[in-house]
């Protein structure tokens, strides 16, 4: 990885299925197998310096989408380039130096560091695992400063159980930052923390961001997308039914699905009532997906062809949208 | 108006740290929520302390006759002289002393193959997990005691013998307690992290498995202690015991052997029976209690018959001002 | 909309915790609220300002470490003045409760439908051919299909089962529903849906529901009035436009500064600091330390909560000056 180009990710075509277990019943009544299309072809890519929100409701495959990246799930088939080299090539024993390289954030800060480690231990394990030389002490320190926790000393010697939600959060990013990556991978990483930190925290990814690191944010928080990440991925059974520019896909939306879900995010003021597209049912499973296009049970635009035929990425033909701006919707 | 609060130096920093409250010790908070730990510890402390500084507190010799031959209790042999002539007292002593001994050897065999197992087939898994814990509940169904006498007769009765035959025999217990723990503590999101960070199994297993379920493998092994004391005492109790050594159990089967109890020279019966009765139950105490307060699962919420309480007058006082 | 008629009165409502070793936990401190028929009212704040301990008083269900004092004037006799066991009569009955993560406190294996039947049983509301008549136009009213009353909780999504919770709180014909975070956890659009249901339920069966909840918007959209709760205590008090547009506690107002709103391109705000310990005595206003407006005054002498306006009341001592001015 030595010429820094802007493009940190690529991911194209992306396959991720699982089998569904039959079980001795099953295997003996004959029941055909079945699968669970986790991912369902997805092409993304995120540049150094961009945020990027993958969003959607439980079961669309965002979270598949973001492990499999790390190879925390495998994928079934696709590419994946980290900087080019092709992620999904590597044997899961080889894949720790290029682990240095991409990290994770999770949901949950309770349960994300290990109660028995004091935050500089938390910190410097990483540099253990892969055996970094030089001076360790001074990484802590300059870690625990680039999440902000200063005065460093005051926290290097404390216990998770010493730190509020906030605080535990930026000890694994901060953990998560003295590899020094490229890649830094969010999974709803405000979502359990209070309103008043969340800011906090956003603020601190977008520093990072700024530092020249690429962020995917993995969250179903629409308006939290809007305001910190650079470009929306819009997800839906498996499959990115709409991305571009972050506010102009608040703004100006296209796919019916990202019309609905941005209906029913209620405003913080009262006076901005609006009235609430509110589907039909919940997403389908992910094992049954429907034919032609994916979103069309539910959809309130849905015509016969949209049962027919199964609608890829695309500009739309009649509004007035930017280049990167897509959506899968035969109606646009 | 509002300042943004986010670039201000202070909100980069986080807030600031409260000094937590000092917190009970582990063992005083034990203590007071179960006060027969604090009764299990004292039995075997004092047990324990007569044990080891037996030969201070006595001054006979276990192994030396004093040619008093079933004296009953007297002012020199405060529990009488049994049929070979020594005094019980020492014998007693010496006897916890072995009983110990061995309970504790054999339990920390149990609990290094135990814990071991336990480890492996939570953390792998799979085939290894099936095979390991197929081969402890063939421990765990095998009646314990024929077994033991098995054993002891095909392998000899030295000490060590005995030692291994109840350590091999008591493994599969821990075993499955620790591998339902390591199970749980697997899955939890640090762990995952630190696979996703790139770290091996050792790492994974010793630093933050194993500290994790230790404590549960200590309270464990207590019990397991208890249990040790008892198959030592049955096995002596049997004549398949070291004979050189003095223990409980030879105590008792050497009484039942110069048939004290149709003699009424319960002196030389009842003590014995007494002292290993104590031991174990000690251990029992503390060793429940323990594990009660160390294994998660055992947790039970609050279902209490009590109530919350009501005070009154607080809004008859702001009346009045 | 509302009828007007005073349901439920709770005055000057304190819980202490008795956290072992001589140390108390004021959780709750003075709360006061109403309920009218019809009418919903949001309970608002973050983890630990005492929201859910708040109404968990209002049910009677506080361990036996808690202390609590004040009034809960239920139909005009104050429920509270007995204990638990006055309380008892009414749970469920009168006042019931949606707790936090109901949705995956169903009994797993009781079918759902006999679990909404089992309360009716058990508070003597109804039994046998009746209660069963009563649970399925209960699963109809929360719409939930006839077919999954024969169902495991687990053979039902999360919207589901929080809608099974919903039915199993109203089997007794409650006049007033406690509903603590019913969304959290929950997608988006499903949120919206259960919202919807409730606004709906309230508007229909004239029920008076409590919010409970951290998330501001869902207030703003489903309640007429709120309290936003602080440190155990409420430090403001009005209708959902007097407290976005006129908010007279900063608390109030940074807190909806805090909430990203999906179109506006103001910068989203963090509040630095963390909320006071409550098991100390708190000496001054307890937000001062992480206020933006404190003042001297702020630091020694705490603020009362007044009423400013019909139905606005704040613990500010801004107002104070705001009035001498």
């Amino acid at each position: 990885m030595t010429a820094q180009s802007q493009r940190l990710l690529e991911i194209q075509d992306l396959f991720v299925q699982f089998p569904v277990p039959r079980g001795m019943v099953g295997a003996i009544r004959k029941r055909p197998r079945q699968t669970v299309k986790a991912v369902d072809g997805v092409s993304l890519h995120l540049d150094r310096g961009e945020m990027v929100a993958l969003v959607g409701e439980s079961g669309c495959g965002k979270t598949t989408t973001a492990h499999s990246i790390l190879r925390m799930v495998e994928p079934t088939s696709g590419s994946i380039l980290l900087d080019d080299i092709d992620v999904t090539q590597y044997a899961p024993r080889k894949m720790r130096p290029l682990r240095r390289h991409m990290q994770m954030i999770y949901q949950d800060p309770y349960e994300s560091l290990d109660p028995r480690f004091r935050v500089r231990q938390t910190i410097a394990e990483p540099m253990h695992i892969h055996r970094l030389p030089g001076d360790r002490d001074a990484a802590v320190t300059e870690a625990l400063e680039r999440a902000g926790l200063v005065p460093t000393d005051l926290y290097s010697e404390r216990f998770p159980h010493e730190l509020s939600g906030g605080q535990r959060q930026r000890v694994a990013i901060a953990a998560s930052l003295v590899l020094n990556p490229s890649l830094l991978v969010a999974d709803e990483p405000v979502s359990m923390l209070d309103v008043s930190v969340r800011a906090g925290i956003l603020s601190l990814l977008d520093g990072l961001r700024k530092d020249g690191l690429g962020i995917l944010m993995i969250t179903h928080d629409l308006s939290t997308a809007a305001h910190f990440a650079d470009r929306i991925a819009v997800m839906y059974l498996g499959r990115i039914v709409e991305q571009g520019i972050a506010k102009e896909v608040v703004r100006n939306p296209q796919h019916p699905y990202t019309k609905a879900l941005l209906s029913v995010v209620p405003p913080r003021d009262p006076r901005n009532r609006k009235t609430p597209q509110i589907l039909r049912g919940e997403t389908p499973d992910a094992v049954r997906i429907p034919a032609g296009c994916r979103f069309h049970p539910r959809c309130p635009a849905a015509q016969d062809r949209c049962k027919l035929e199964d609608p890829a990425l695309h500009r739309p033909v009649s509004a007035q949208t930017s280049e990167s701006h897509q959506a899968a919707c035969l109606l646009v | 108006m509002s300042q943004d609060l986010s670039q201000s130096p202070t909100a980069m920093s986080p807030e600031p740290l409260r000094p937590m409250p000092k917190r009970r010790g582990f063992f005083r908070q034990l203590i007071h929520d179960r006060p027969q730990a604090a009764v299990g510890l004292a039995i075997v402390g004092a047990l324990a302390l007569i044990a080891i500084f037996a030969p201070l507190l006595t001054k006979y010799d276990p192994y030396v006759s004093t040619r008093e031959l079933r004296q009953p209790p007297s002012a020199q042999h405060w529990l009488g002289t049994d049929d070979g002539g020594f005094d019980m007292v020492t014998l007693l002593m010496y006897g916890t002393r072995t009983s110990m001994i061995i309970g504790l050897a054999a339990s920390f065999v149990s609990m290094f193959l135990g814990g071991a197992a336990g480890i492996t087939a939570g953390y792998f898994g799979g085939r290894i997990d099936g095979a390991i814990m197929r081969t402890a509940d063939f421990f765990l169904v095998i009646p314990e005691v024929p077994l033991m006498v098995i054993l002891a007769a095909i392998f000899g009765q030295s000490l060590i013998i005995i030692i291994l035959v109840i350590g091999v025999l008591l493994w599969a217990g821990t075993a499955r307690v620790i591998r339902a723990q390591v199970k749980s503590v697997r899955e939890r999101v640090y762990v995952k992290r630190t696979r996703s960070l790139g770290a091996g199994n050792n790492r994974i297993i010793f630093r933050h498995i194993l500290p994790q379920v230790g404590p549960l493998l200590v309270a464990n092994t207590v019990l397991v202690v208890a249990v040790a004391i008892f198959d030592e005492t049955f096995i002596s109790f049997l004549g398949l015991g070291d004979p050189s050594k003095v223990s409980l159990g030879k105590l008792i089967e050497n009484a039942f052997q110069a048939g004290s109890a149709s003699r009424g020279e319960w002196w030389m019966l009842v003590p014995p029976g007494v002292v290993v009765t104590l031991l174990i139950l000690g251990c029992t105490l503390f060793g429940q209690a323990l594990e009660d307060a160390l294994n998660p699962r055992l947790k039970v919420s609050y279902l209490s018959v009590r109530s919350f309480t009501i005070r009154r007058g607080i809004s008859e006082n702001k009346g009045e001002a | 909309m509302s009828d007007g008629s005073r349901l439920l009165d709770v005055r000057d409502l304190n819980v202490w915790f008795d956290l072992g070793n001589d140390r108390t936990l004021h959780a709750v401190q003075n709360v006061s609220f109403t309920m009218d028929a019809g009418r919903r009212f949001g309970l608002v704040g973050e983890s630990g300002c005492g929201k859910t301990t708040s109404i968990l008083a209002v049910m009677g269900l506080l361990p036996p470490s808690a202390t609590v004092s004040g009034q809960i004037i239920l139909n005009g006799e104050d429920i509270m003045a007995e204990g638990e066991k006055t309380i008892r009569s009414h749970r469920w009955n009168d006042i019931a409760m949606i707790f936090q993560g109901a949705m995956n406190a169903l009994n797993p294996v009781k079918r759902v439908g006999h679990q909404i039947v089992e309360p009716m049983e058990l508070h003597g509301y109804a039994e046998g051919e009746a209660a069963e008549k009563r649970s399925r136009e209960l699963l109809d009213l929360v719409g939930i299909p006839p077919d999954r009353a024969d169902r495991f909780p687990h053979e039902l999504s999360g919207g589901m089962r929080q809608r099974a919770a919903i039915a199993m709180s109203l089997a007794c014909e409650p006049k007033i529903l406690l509903a603590d975070e019913p969304t959290t956890a929950l997608d988006v659009m499903v949120q919206a849906q259960i919202l919807r249901l409730l606004v709906s339920l309230s508007d229909d069966l004239g029920l008076a529901l409590v919010l409970v909840t951290h998330d501001l918007p869902a207030v703003s959209e489903v309640c007429q009035d709120a309290a936003v709760m602080y440190a155990g205590e409420i430090v403001e008090t009005g209708t959902m436009d007097e407290l976005f547009h006129d908010p007279k506690h900063p608390y109030t107002r940074l807190l909806f500064a805090a909430t990203p709103d999906l179109f506006g391109d103001e910068q989203v705000l963090s509040i630095a600091g963390s909320p006071p310990r409550l098991d100390e005595p708190l000496v001054g206003c307890p937000f001062c330390p992480r206020c933006d407006s404190d003042f001297a005054r702020c630091v020694h002498e705490r603020p009362v909560l007044r009423e400013l306006s019909f139905g606005h009341l704040a613990a500010c001592h801004l107002n104070d000056i705001a009035e001498q001015t």
